[in-house]
C-alpha cells in the first residue's frame, strides 16, 4: 500500500490568499485565506497537504437525462482538516510562515496539537483498502480525503474530465458524459444515449 | 273378450313406454344431451345469476375506464402496475399539491420551464428569451421553480436544469390545457 509511506512535515505554513485547489466542470475545492497548511512528503519530495481553514466542496452530482436532471449539487463547507494529494506544484498555492495567532484563530493552542490532528488524518486514510498503485501521476491528479460527521472520510478524486465521490449515502462517478449516480433516493446510470434510473 | 284384453295389455304397454321415456327425461334432460351442459335454475336464482354478471360487467367497464384514457389524440392505455388506489379518499397534502400548482401558475415560469426543455441555461441565455422581465424578477423566478423542486441549479457552472418532475409536471400541464382546449371547441 503507497499511502503507508507518506509522511507529514513538521513545519507548517498558511495560505496568504484563498486559493483553489481544484475546479472542474463539475466540482470545486478552495480553501481560504489563513489556513493552515502541513505538507505531506513521499521520498523528501511534497506530494500534498494537510489543511485546516475554511474550506468550501461544491459538486455538480447531477445527472442530466433525457427525462430531466436527477440529484442536486453537494455544497460544504469544511472546517476540519482535510487531505489533499496529487500533483500540487501545479497548483498556485502561495504560502507563508505562520505565527501563533494563526493556530488560536484555528482553535489550536500550539502547532502541535494542529500536526498530531493531521496525522490522525493521514493515518485514517492511509488504513483504507485503495488499490491505487500509480498515483499520484504525471496528470493533475487530486485525491481529497474530508472527514465527516459519523467518523468516516469522503473521498474526492478528480482527474482531468472523470471524477469519483464517495460520501456517506452518496456516490458519485462521472467520466465525460458517462454518469454514475447512487444517492440515498435514486439509482441512476447514463451515458450519452442511454440511461436506467431508479428509485429507491 | 280375449281381443278386448288383448287391445287393453297394447295400450298398458304404450303408457308405460311413455312413462318410462318420461323418467328417463327427469333423470338426465334430453337438452343436456343434445347441447352440452345444462341447469334451469329458474326463479329468482336466475336474477340473482343476473345481477352477479352485471356486477362482473360493471367491474370489468370500470377497470377499462381507469386504464383507457380517451383523448382529442385518439385511444391510450395505460399499463397499470400499482394496485388501485381511490384518490379520492388519499390522504394528500394539499398544501403541497398546491404550492407546485402556485409555482407553474405564472405564465414567464411556464416560459422558463419551457425554454429548460430542450436543455441547461445559463441566467443570461434566460434572460435572452425572457427579455420583457427584469433580472431580479427572473431570479424571483427561478428561486421559486428551485424551492418547488422542478429545477435545479449547478453550484459550478451555473446552468438551471429542468427536473424529472419538473418535466412531468409540465408535460401534464401541456397535455391538460390542450384536452381542455379540445373540449371547449368541440
Amino acid at each position: 500500500m503507497i499511502w503507508q509511506n507518506y509522511r507529514l512535515d513538521d513545519t507548517i505554513l498558511k495560505t496568504s490568499s484563498a486559493t483553489e485547489l481544484m475546479k472542474t466542470e463539475r466540482g470545486m475545492v478552495e480553501v481560504g485565506r489563513d489556513g493552515l497548511a502541513a505538507a505531506v512528503k513521499l521520498d523528501g519530495k511534497v506530494r500534498g497537504y494537510v489543511f485546516r481553514g475554511h474550506c468550501k466542496l461544491v459538486l455538480d452530482t447531477i445527472v442530466e437525462t433525457r427525462e430531466g436532471a436527477i440529484g442536486k449539487p453537494v455544497e460544504k463547507e469544511v472546517n476540519r482538516p482535510f487531505l489533499m494529494l496529487g500533483a500540487t506544484d501545479k497548483l498556485q498555492l502561495n504560502l507563508s510562515a505562520t505565527n501563533t495567532d494563526d493556530f488560536r484563530r484555528m482553535g489550536y493552542e500550539n502547532p502541535q496539537q494542529f500536526l498530531t490532528e493531521a496525522a490522525e488524518l493521514l493515518h485514517h486514510f492511509s488504513r483504507r483498502k485503495m488499490g491505487c498503485h500509480s498515483f499520484p501521476g504525471d496528470s493533475e491528479d487530486l485525491i481529497f480525503a474530508f472527514p465527516n460527521d459519523v467518523d468516516k472520510t469522503d473521498v474526492l478524486l478528480s482527474s482531468g474530465s472523470k471524477l469519483v465521490y464517495k460520501a456517506t449515502g452518496i456516490v458519485f462517478i462521472a467520466d465525460g458524459n458517462r454518469t454514475i449516480l447512487k444517492s440515498p433516493e435514486h439509482v441512476v446510470l447514463s451515458s450519452l444515449r442511454k440511461c436506467i434510473a431508479m428509485k429507491n | 273378450m280375449s281381443e278386448d284384453i288383448k287391445e287393453e295389455m297394447r295400450k298398458l304397454k304404450e303408457e308405460m313406454a311413455g312413462l318410462k321415456e318420461q323418467l328417463k327425461d327427469i333423470a338426465e334432460p334430453r337438452n343436456k344431451r343434445d347441447r352440452g351442459f345444462y341447469i334451469d335454475v329458474g326463479g329468482p336464482v336466475q336474477d340473482y345469476v343476473q345481477d352477479v354478471m352485471q356486477g362482473v360487467a360493471q367491474g370489468v367497464h370500470g377497470e377499462l375506464e381507469k386504464s383507457v384514457f380517451i383523448g382529442p389524440r385518439g385511444i391510450r392505455i395505460f399499463r397499470n402496475t400499482e394496485p388501485f388506489r381511490d384518490e379520492t379518499k388519499e390522504n394528500a397534502d394539499f398544501g403541497k399539491v398546491a404550492g407546485l400548482m402556485s409555482a407553474l401558475g405564472s405564465e414567464h415560469r411556464l416560459k422558463i420551464l419551457n425554454e429548460l426543455m430542450s436543455g441547461g441555461r445559463y441566467v443570461n441565455e434566460l434572460q435572452e428569451k425572457l427579455s420583457e422581465i427584469t433580472t431580479s424578477t427572473l431570479s424571483s423566478h427561478l428561486n421559486v421553480l428551485e424551492e418547488t423542486g422542478l429545477v435545479v441549479q449547478e453550484k459550478v457552472r451555473g446552468r438551471y436544469l429542468i427536473t424529472m418532475p419538473g418535466r412531468t409536471v409540465y408535460k401534464m400541464a401541456m397535455k391538460v390545457t390542450r384536452f381542455l382546449g379540445a373540449g371547449n371547441e368541440e
